[in-house]
């Protein structure tokens, strides 16, 4: 039997390093699909041996796209070591860099990675499927991008002091407030962003009917949605209850103990990724898959909390019962969660409690081990650390949103691979939407840049024995 | 004159960082009559700073032999490879989405040392005072001919004309880098 192999290395427009490898069968037809992070960090093992005080401004240099949840996550870890509730004042602060953070992160994704294939077309040729040709083509669309992505960035800065690896959160809170002066500057600017964002939306849904194959094919299929929401249900990126539920909207977990996180979910390792596969340990591996980030947190919200979103949340909800399960969907509920965000932050830049010096908790280490969980961007994050009684750091477990949609990421390019490629046929239009079934999960894999436009991508066909039967190169 | 310096590198790999000890000394001569952006890498969020401004400064560590300004146009050819986000990249998308871009130029400061931590190779050492100047004194000139066409702006930037410097034509714009040897 001659089994042979697609190679796509490396996956452009996402944050990191990966390859896509499809193994056809002897008839030519789509066998399996395997997405491979090819990068390794490391940090989980040279973090042992640091002070717990040093982590969240060392975790913030896992990704330069979204630091600031790698800091949350870590401080809150911190909080639980040292088993303080950290001021009113800290908890509103981190919320807003959080939610400042989602809306540089989304508007990355979004405008600069994936607006490229939907506005200008999957099989546009790959020299004209970038940010520069959009910029020509829908310059007041590029315009809404670049400005709602300086915003978040800007938000960031006048809070945090850096756009990105700021070490402001610590374990008991925050270094710093925010002063009256830059709260009344960011608010000025706001209302802009949440007109754009609000047009954006009602054009991505004019587009939808061209999508009907790639809705269809870019990961539809059940799985179970995880994330944290309010005490009644609503939306949430900071704290609060993890919600795990089923594809029919079955509750299954209402409120996981984050410090019992390893009860409910195993992280399975496979020899040829770097990406751990996390899944729901009740149902097993690789059942127990699940989706997290903007789709999933839609999906388990009962509410988004902010009126614009709302009504947007209501349109999304008819797309699909009891659940939206189709990936390519990331996209609108990516959209829906940056105007979330906008209107969040506008009611926190009202609320002069960020002024608060009181922002920080001193204490000492309380307990030996830590969990802190937030949702970044791409979704559920669980930073797990054990020290010892002067907190040095013991031992570090972090569990990335991106590996949590791991299994689903397989899954999706299989699918894609199934519709678009036949007979060993393969166009550069068919490469593409596998890529972009992976671009519209967000995966972060660590990495601290990030492509801007199409990188050189080799796509080979190899035959069992790893001889090349065929490729495709892009310069 | 609406003034913007761009310094671009990473201060925690050596002579790499040479480009925030540049902007970061004029920032204290200049003060604020000009916007400062320091950053790893170039962004795109820069090309909104870049269409506002009427002079910019983008300023680099690279291999080159001596500290240099030459004036950066617009290129022609916008493909992207790989992790590459070039100032010419970034004037391209500027014009493209703000229909206008500041007169930039590139400032390169030579470097050699690319490993980690913040101490510098003494060749970049000198090539920065060599580009502080050759910024300083470009700035020198720019605040004079905007001192004898119209009103000094003094020191408040912001309060600058809003239209832009007009560009000169690719024909009358210099080619050839001024530098300090």
């Amino acid at each position: 039997m001659t089994e042979r192999r697609i190679v796509i290395d490396p996956v452009t427009r996402i944050e990191g390093h990966a390859r896509i490898s499809i193994h056809l069968d002897e008839a030519g037809n789509v066998a399996d699909a395997r997405f491979h992070v090819t990068e390794f960090r490391g940090f989980e093992k040279f973090c042992e041996g640091r002070l717990l005080w040093e982590m969240p401004a060392l975790c913030a240099r896992v990704c330069g796209i979204c630091p600031i949840s790698h800091l949350l996550a870590s401080a809150k870890a911190g909080d639980m070591i040292l088993g303080v509730q950290i001021p009113p004042a800290a908890v509103k602060l981190r919320r807003l860099a959080n939610l400042a953070q989602i809306v540089q992160s989304h508007a990355l994704s979004f405008f600069h990675l994936s607006s490229p294939d939907l506005l200008l077309g999957f099989d546009a040729a790959p020299e004209g499927r970038n940010i520069f040709a959009l910029a020509t083509s829908h310059p007041e669309f590029a315009r809404s991008g670049i400005r709602l992505r300086a915003f978040g960035q800007d938000v960031l800065a006048q809070l945090t002091g850096k756009r990105i690896h700021a070490s402001w959160a610590v374990p008991g809170g925050v270094r710093w407030p925010l002063n009256a002066q830059a709260r009344a500057e960011l608010r000025s600017r706001l209302d802009e962003h949440i007109a754009a964002t609000t047009n954006v939306i009602a054009a991505y849904k004019s587009w939808l009917d061209r999508f009907g194959d790639e809705i269809r094919s870019f990961g539809d299929f059940p799985t179970c949605f995880l994330g944290l929401v309010g005490p009644d249900g609503t939306w949430e990126a900071y704290d609060g209850d993890l919600r795990l539920i089923a594809s029919d909207g079955t509750i299954l977990e209402s409120a996981i103990d984050p410090r019992a996180y390893d009860e409910y979910f195993g992280e399975a390792t496979e020899s040829w990724s770097y990406l751990k596969s996390p899944y729901y340990r009740p149902v097993g591996y690789p059942e127990g898959i699940y989706r997290v980030g903007p789709l999933a947190r839609l999906n388990i919200a009962s509410r988004m909390g902010t009126p614009l979103a709302d009504a947007e949340l209501t349109a999304f909800r008819s797309l699909a019962s009891p659940t939206v399960s189709g990936s390519f969907h990331y996209h609108y509920a990516r959209l829906i969660e940056i105007l979330a965000c906008l209107e969040s932050i506008g009611q926190l830049l009202d609320d002069s409690e960020l002024d608060s010096a009181d922002c920080r908790a001193d204490a000492g280490v309380n307990r030996l081990e830590g969990v802190g969980v937030s949702e970044a961007p791409r979704g559920t994050l669980f930073h797990h650390y054990r020290v010892n009684s002067d907190g040095v750091i013991q031992q570090v477990n972090l569990v990335i949103a991106t590996g949590q949609n791991n299994l689903a990421m397989q899954r999706t390019i299989a699918q894609i691979a199934r519709e678009f490629v036949r007979d060993g046929a393969f166009t550069d239009g068919a490469l593409n939407r596998i890529e972009a079934g992976i671009r519209a999960y967000d995966p972060c894999l660590s990495c601290s840049t990030h492509a801007v436009g199409a990188m050189p991508m080799q796509v080979e066909l190899l035959d069992a024995s790893g001889g090349s039967l065929d490729h495709l190169r892009r310069a | 004159v609406r003034i913007l310096l761009i310094g671009c590198g990473n201060p925690l790999r050596g002579d790499d960082g040479a480009a925030w000890r540049v902007v970061e000394e004029l920032a204290m001569r200049w003060g604020d009559r000009i916007q400062v952006r320091l950053g790893q890498q170039l962004v795109p969020e820069w090309a909104a700073d870049l269409a506002d401004a009427d002079v910019a400064f983008i300023v680099d560590a690279s291999a080159v032999s001596h500290a240099r300004l030459s004036r950066l146009d617009t290129p022609t050819d916008t493909r992207v490879d790989g992790h590459v986000f070039t100032p010419q990249h970034l004037l391209a998308l500027t014009d493209q989405v703000y229909g206008r871009s500041a007169v930039t130029y590139l400032v390169e400061v030579p470097a050699t040392d690319f490993n980690f931590g913040q101490e510098l190779s003494s060749a970049t050492t000198v090539a920065i005072r060599e580009a502080v100047e050759l910024v300083h004194q470009s700035l020198v000139r720019t605040s004079m001919l905007s001192s004898a066409s119209s009103p000094l702006v003094g020191s408040n930037a912001t309060a600058a004309p809003s239209t832009a410097v007009p560009r000169p034509s690719a024909a009358t714009s210099s080619s050839t880098p001024s530098s300090v040897t």
